[in-house]
Parts: structure tokens; C-alpha cells; sequence
């Protein structure tokens, strides 16, 4: 990808295009800041938009990585992190989160947005990666889209944070035992590595709802979701208690939350207690909140498995495809599907289908010096079992890809399915170049009206 | 008991069909009285109770997950099971438990019948064990006893559970702990890994155990580079069908990763292993991107190849048809070997 090029479609910006940064001047600069040294060395002491995560085979973090949004984000985070840092004690932390909430909402100067500008001013669209976070920059304060923010709750040791690192940070599930508990609000943006954007807000087990330091008002008024997980394999009792006073204190802040109980590590049961858990904690949730009117609460009992809600009708009929998902490589959850019902075991082999297919390239994918990533436009995958299936993975844009089982015999007409197929991504960067436009004018629109003087608070200055 | 269930079950999975001598001969008479013999090499697998040494043999040649290991009991006394490997190799693998009772037993009462004919000692040590010194006077003795019975046998030593050491520790405690077992070892050889079920360094160490008892793996290897150089591939991997361990390779130029062996192995096994869920098993597979393209497919009947190409341009159909016809020359190798290597020891 070369840097002074029109700017490509969205889903090609940063993420996982360390060509880029080579050619960018910037690069040294982008390098010190994000102390992103190269595909071995896993980011130092921390990883891009996290603060506490190694990732535990280094090998493995390129897919993670970014060059000039790691500026960007690094800086954020360290902010961040000294919010995190900062002693404990309920004042300290409504300060800080009303400053980050000040922030996301367009509030006081925020330095490392000067720095983009320049960047923004360069003809051809700037520079790839720099331009592009610009362009489709979720996290830029005066972005008119805010990204959805999910909050994590439940009890504590309930496995909120192991959920959040092995579903969006590849830790394996192992790895998870060694996490420590939590104790502040952990906010994380994922975006840069994964097609899905969204924050997520980890909360710490023992959050006292009648603490007055703690402004839930605010961070229920921002919520689309919240997530509250019940640890199956302890006495839930409590956990229902406690996720009946969370629900009506957040409904009452805003109706339109969407929420979502987690019954997890149900590893740990066997079928039929697995079957009568979740009867039982659905049952008795749904007497608690009967009063208060809410009746939609959807039971996800994998772990660290959430799945995609978005489904939507493809025609891949001619192609003799039984099935075919759209799957985000990086965190496996499948945004997509066709009409067919799913079913755990096809969902999980094409997880294990992925993972085999990124950690092969990770191995003999990349170039010579290192350079390159695994999971590029080219990767596709072919397997085939001896139940006369065919597994056929094929990438779709940086961050998706199309997994999709065919029977053998109609694996005998390749080409047509790739020209099917070719058809579909191309269909599929429309829709996603369509979305940048209106982003991008918007944006622009944005601009226009910053320079016109708007103060940080959005209410118009007088024009000299 | 559970854990002489399990003890079946793994038998019943290891043992193939007995192989029968060539041109009909009856078993037994005198000019093939060595062919199910000869090719049966006699492994032992000692360490203290607990170590893992059952949890690892389950792994490696029982299709058994790692947190299936879990549910292992103590084995009692020595377990025997055949692994057939390469057709015409089998391996007798003598697990024996680790109960103090059990070793004292062994030293005394049992020790013609468990040390005679060894081709390889395999020992088990528990990095988290407290009592090191009690180990190594076990070590030791075993060591005693395959002097005087089996002083040809080769040694490895397998420093086991590093998952539970922190990883930063991990390469200074294998030194030192292999240090410790060279010395002692002498005058014999060892040689020392440490294994963890949950990585693939497991699978490193067996590669490498397995590799010593092929009896014609440099032939093996002579035929892959052929192969690999007529092919134009970077690199080629011969695996074992069951196990996939990886029993011989060529590569033309120097690879970034040198861990790729083991890790290939444990991904493809694991990969196996969900497929079985689905009672299917995989067949071949093709992964590609702009740099390079990997098939891996079944070989002969006992092995499986794995070709890495890094030249994109040349379409898979064409490696793939030299693959298949690789196979019969592979084939045709396999074959003659085994009776051909019985005549000679006869």
C-alpha cells in the first residue's frame, strides 16, 4: 500500500497495515510513540488499546497492531492509565470519569487531535493510516458518532474481565487465571484490531450502586447494552439479587439499554444442570422484573464465545454453499449468516478453522524481515474433512471473512463459486465505501464548523 | 476402576493389527522369528507418581485433549500398550507408575523383566516436585539398571509441568535442572526437555524420541529433499499419521521460526481433535496468502506431508498433483524397508 495513494477503503486503514508505516516519514515518530518495535516483539509492557495485557504469544500480536492510530490511541490510553492509576477512593474516580466523559463528548482541548490536523492537510487523502483514523475516527471527540458503549457487570470473580480479553484480546483461556481482580473501571475501545467498534466498560465485581461519588446517571445515559455475568458454578442467589438492582436502576436512567445475562463457565456442569441453570436463573430474573415491565433478557451461556445478532439474507443457493458465516477474524464472532439455522458445532469449527488458518500464516505467512501480516487479501483457506464437507474461507476486507461449508461436489465448480464470491466482496467494499462517504462529509461538515469557532462545549462562538 | 477403563480404552485404540510376516510365512517358524520383534522397540516411561507420564503418553498417541488428563487416575504398576507407527514400526511403551512400592519393585524383583531390551528410557521429572533428591535416587537407579541390562538404550529426560513455573523462570530453571542430569547421567548420554501439556513443547520432545527409533529415517530424508528440490518447495514436513509428530523434514532455506515444527503439530492435532467432535476427520488442507501457500495432505498410509510453497504463482493444482504422484514412490519406500531391514537381521 503505497502512502501517497487516494486513500483506500476504510477497513484498509490502520489495523493491520504495517506496510504503510514504512513508507510513511512519520514512521520513527509513530514507532516511539506507540513503542510498537515489529511482528516479534509484542508491544512493550502493553498493548495497543489496552493496559494490562501481554499477549501471551508474542507472535500473535500483529493482528492487533497499528502504526499512526497507535499514536493516537497510546496517548489516550495513557491518559487512561493514569486515570486507572490514581489511588483508589470514590471521589477520585467521578472526577476522572467525568473528565473522559467530558472528552468523548467533545469537552476540554485534547492535545493529540492538533497533532492529526497537520496530518489531514497533505493532498491525496494524507497519509494512509493517519488520514483514515481521521476520517472514520471513532474516537475523535467531535465525531458525530459516538461508538456504542457495553458495560460489564456482575459479581465479583464472575469472569467479566477474563470474558472481555479472550473474546477480543486472543488470550487463551488458560492465560485467564492469572488476570487480578479488577478494581476500576476499565474502559476499552475495540475498533482498530476488529471490524466490530465498540467500548467496552469493565466494571469492578463490588460496585456499590448507593455510593453518591459514583454518577451511574451518566454512564447509563451513554449505554446501548449491558452485559451482566452470573457465575454458574457459585451460589447465584446473590448474583440475581444484585443484577435485579442493576437492571431497574439502569432502566430507570434509560429504557432503551439491551440487556444480557451471561451464565457463565458452564464448562464446569454438566448437560441437564447446564439446562436447569439457566431455567432457573431465566425463571427467577424474570419474576424479579416482571414489575418493572422488562421481559426481554436473552441467556448466552458460552464461554467466551458471545455471538453476532445481525443476520442478514445472501443468496449463495447457486453456489451449492450449505452455509456461510461472515466472520470477524480477530475476535470470531460472526456478524453474518445465512437463513439456515446455526449450530454450535459448525460455529466452533469454523472458530477452529480460523484460528488454525491465522496461526499457520503467522508461522510461514509473513516476508523475510518480518514484514507483512498473516491475514491478508490473498489469505484463503481450503479444507477438506472426510465427510465429503468443504471448508472454504476466503477473505472478505482486512477484518472479515467469508467461512463457508460446501459439499464436495459442488466444490468440483471452484471458479464458479470464486466469481460468486468475487461478485459478493465486491458488493460488500461498496456497502462499507458507501458508509465511509457519509462519514467522511460529515466529518468534513464537523471541521468546517470547528473552524468556524466552536467552542469545545458546542455552543457557537461569535464570529469576529 | 476408572483408570483401568481408561487403560483399556487406550489399548484398544494403540494396538493395530498385528503385523503379519511377509510372503505367508507362519509366525513363528524359524526364518521369521524376528520380524514381530525386530521392529518392536521397547520404551520406557518412568518418573515419579504424578509426574505425567500418563497424561502425555494419553496425549500423544490417544487423541486425548489436555484437559482431558484430568479425569487419569494413578496407574498401577506397569501399563503396556502397542503404538503402531510407520507400519512396519512398533513401539511396546511400557508406562510404568510411579507409586513408591511400584519403583522399589522394579529395582529389585522386576528388574531383568521391565530393563532388558530397552531401546529408550524415557524419565519423567516434575519441575514442582519437592523432593528432588528422593528423584534423583530413583533417576539414578533406573540409570544402574540400564547399564547392566540395556546399556545401548538412549536417555531422555523430560522436565515436565513448566506451565506452572512463570515464564520468565522457565529457561533458568531447565538449565539448571539439565545440568544437574547430564551430571548425574554419566557415563551415559542424556538428552533433556521440558514439556508442558498445555504448549507444544510436548510435542517437540516425542518428535524428537520418536525420530531415534525410525530405523531408515536418513533414506527418508534423502527422498523428502528430492522430492522438495523437484517440487521447487521452501519446505517439506513428513508427519506421523496418528501422533503427527513430525518425523523428518527438509527445508531449502532458513526459516524464521525455529518452534514451527512442534507448533504445527499441535495446531494441526488440536485441529483434529475438534473435528472429531463433528465425527468427521480432516483430510487435507490448503492455506495460502500472498506470501507463501502450505498443503497438507495424506502421504502414505502412515504419514501425512506438509508442503509450504512461497511462490503464489504456482497454482495449487500443480503441487498437488505432485504430491499425489510422490505418494507411490513414498509408498513403494515404506514398503520395502520393513522386510528388507528383517533379512538383514537375520
Amino acid at each position: 500500500m503505497d502512502v501517497c495513494s487516494p486513500l483506500p477503503s476504510a477497513l484498509d486503514f490502520v489495523g493491520v497495515a504495517r506496510l504503510t508505516c514504512r513508507l510513511c516519514p512519520k514512521q520513527q515518530q509513530a514507532k516511539a510513540a506507540c513503542g510498537f518495535l515489529g511482528p516479534q516483539s509484542p508491544p512493550a509492557g502493553r498493548s495497543l488499546l489496552t493496559l494490562d495485557l501481554d499477549s501471551a504469544d508474542g507472535d500473535r500480536d500483529q493482528g492487533t497492531a497499528t502504526c499512526h492510530g497507535a499514536a493516537r490511541q497510546t496517548r489516550e490510553s495513557a491518559r487512561a492509565a493514569d486515570w486507572q492509576e490514581r489511588p483508589g477512593g470514590g471521589s477520585g474516580l467521578v472526577s476522572e470519569q467525568q473528565e473522559s466523559w467530558s472528552n468523548s463528548m467533545g469537552g476540554a482541548s485534547c492535545p493529540v487531535d492538533e497533532q492529526q490536523d497537520p496530518r489531514q492537510e497533505r493532498p491525496g487523502g494524507g497519509s494512509g493510516p493517519a488520514a483514515a483514523s481521521a476520517v472514520l475516527d471513532f474516537s475523535d471527540p467531535f465525531s458525530s458518532e459516538v461508538k456504542p458503549r457495553i458495560l460489564l457487570m456482575g459479581l465479583r470473580r464472575s469472569g467479566k474481565s477474563s470474558i472481555q480479553k479472550v473474546v477480543f484480546h486472543k488470550m487463551s483461556p488458560n492465560e485467564t487465571l492469572f488476570l487480578e481482580s479488577t478494581n476500576k473501571i476499565c474502559r476499552e475501545d475495540v475498533s482498530n484490531s476488529s471490524f466490530v467498534n465498540f467500548q467496552i466498560w469493565d466494571f469492578p465485581g463490588q460496585i456499590d450502586f448507593f455510593d453518591p461519588t459514583f454518577d451511574y446517571e451518566m454512564i447509563f445515559r451513554g449505554t446501548g447494552a449491558l452485559i451482566f455475568v452470573i457465575d454458574s458454578q457459585d451460589d447465584y442467589m446473590e448474583a440475581l439479587a444484585r443484577l435485579h438492582l442493576t437492571v431497574t436502576r439502569a432502566y430507570k436512567v434509560n429504557a432503551d439499554i439491551n440487556f444480557e445475562v451471561f451464565i457463565h463457565k458452564v464448562d464446569g456442569l454438566s448437560d441437564d444442570h447446564k439446562i436447569e441453570t439457566q431455567r432457573d436463573i431465566h425463571q427467577r430474573a424474570n419474576d424479579d422484573l416482571a414489575d418493572a415491565g422488562l421481559e426481554k433478557i436473552h441467556l448466552r451461556n458460552e464461554r467466551g464465545k458471545a455471538m453476532g445478532q445481525t443476520e442478514f439474507l445472501f443468496l449463495f443457493q447457486n453456489s451449492g454453499i450449505e452455509k456461510a458465516f461472515l466472520f470477524d477474524v480477530v475476535s470470531k464472532i460472526y456478524i453474518a449468516t445465512d437463513s439456515t439455522p446455526v449450530d454450535m458445532q459448525t460455529y466452533e469449527l469454523c472458530c477452529d478453522m480460523i484460528d488454525v488458518v491465522i496461526d499457520i500464516s503467522c508461522i510461514y505467512g509473513l516476508k523475510e524481515d518480518g514484514a507483512g501480516t498473516p491475514y491478508d487479501k490473498e489469505s484463503t483457506a481450503i479444507i477438506k474433512l472426510n465427510n465429503t464437507t468443504v471448508l472454504y474461507l476466503k477473505e472478505v476486507t482486512k477484518f472479515l471473512a467469508l467461512v463457508c461449508f460446501v459439499r464436495e461436489e459442488s466444490f468440483e465448480r471452484k471458479g464458479l463459486i470464486d466469481y460468486n464470491f468475487h461478485c459478493f466482496r465486491k458488493a460488500i467494499h461498496e456497502v462499507f465505501e458507501v458508509r465511509m462517504k457519509v462519514v467522511k462529509s460529515r466529518k468534513v461538515q464537523n471541521r468546517l464548523q470547528k473552524k468556524k469557532g466552536a467552542t469545545p462545549n458546542g455552543t457557537p462562538r461569535v464570529l469576529m | 476402576m476408572e483408570e483401568s477403563d481408561s487403560e483399556k480404552k487406550m489399548e484398544k485404540e494403540n494396538l493395530g493389527p498385528r503385523m503379519e510376516p511377509p510372503l505367508g510365512e507362519p509366525e513363528g517358524s524359524l526364518g521369521w522369528v524376528l520380524p514381530n520383534t525386530a521392529m518392536k522397540k521397547k520404551v520406557l516411561l518412568m518418573g515419579k507418581s504424578g509426574s505425567g507420564k500418563t497424561s502425555m503418553r494419553s496425549i500423544i498417541f490417544a487423541n486425548y485433549i489436555a484437559r482431558d488428563t484430568r479425569r487419569l487416575g494413578a496407574t498401577i504398576d506397569v501399563e503396556h500398550s502397542h503404538v503402531r507407527f510407520l507400519g512396519n514400526l512398533v513401539l511396546n511403551l511400557w508406562d510404568c507408575g510411579g507409586q513408591d512400592t511400584f519403583m522399589e519393585n522394579y529395582f529389585t524383583s522386576q528388574r531383568d523383566n521391565i530393563f532388558r531390551n530397552v531401546e529408550v528410557l524415557i524419565y519423567v521429572f516434575d519441575v514442582e516436585s519437592r523432593e528432588l533428591e528422593k528423584d534423583m535416587h530413583y533417576y539414578q537407579s533406573c540409570l544402574e539398571a540400564i547399564l547392566q541390562n540395556s546399556p545401548d538404550a538412549k536417555i531422555f529426560c523430560l522436565v515436565h509441568k513448566m506451565d506452572l513455573v512463570q515464564e520468565d523462570q522457565r529457561d533458568l530453571i531447565f538449565k539448571e535442572r539439565e545440568e544437574d542430569l547430564r551430571r548425574l547421567s554419566r557415563p551415559l548420554e542424556c538428552s533433556c526437555f521440558r514439556t508442558s501439556i498445555w504448549d507444544e513443547t510436548l510435542y517437540k520432545a516425542w518428535s524428537s524420541i520418536v525420530y531415534q527409533l525410525i530405523p531408515n529415517v536418513q533414506q527418508l530424508e534423502m527422498n523428502l529433499r528430492n522430492f522438495a528440490e523437484i517440487i521447487e518447495a521452501d519446505e517439506v514436513l513428513l508427519f506421523e499419521r496418528a501422533t503427527f509428530l513430525v518425523i523428518s523434514h527438509y527445508q531449502c532455506k532458513e526459516q524464521r521460526d525455529a518452534h514451527r515444527f512442534e507448533k504445527i503439530s499441535n495446531i494441526i492435532k488440536q485441529f483434529k481433535l475438534s473435528c472429531s467432535k463433528l465425527a468427521a476427520s480432516f483430510q487435507s488442507m490448503e492455506v495460502r496468502n500472498s506470501n507463501f501457500a502450505a498443503f497438507i495432505d495424506i502421504f502414505t498410509s502412515n504419514t501425512y506431508v506438509m508442503v509450504v510453497m512461497s511462490d503464489p504463482s504456482i497454482p495449487s493444482a500443480a503441487t498437488l498433483i505432485n504430491i499425489r504422484n510422490a505418494r507411490k514412490h513414498f509408498e513403494k519406500l515404506e514398503r520395502v524397508d520393513g522386510p528388507k531391514q528383517c533379512l538383514l537381521m537375520r
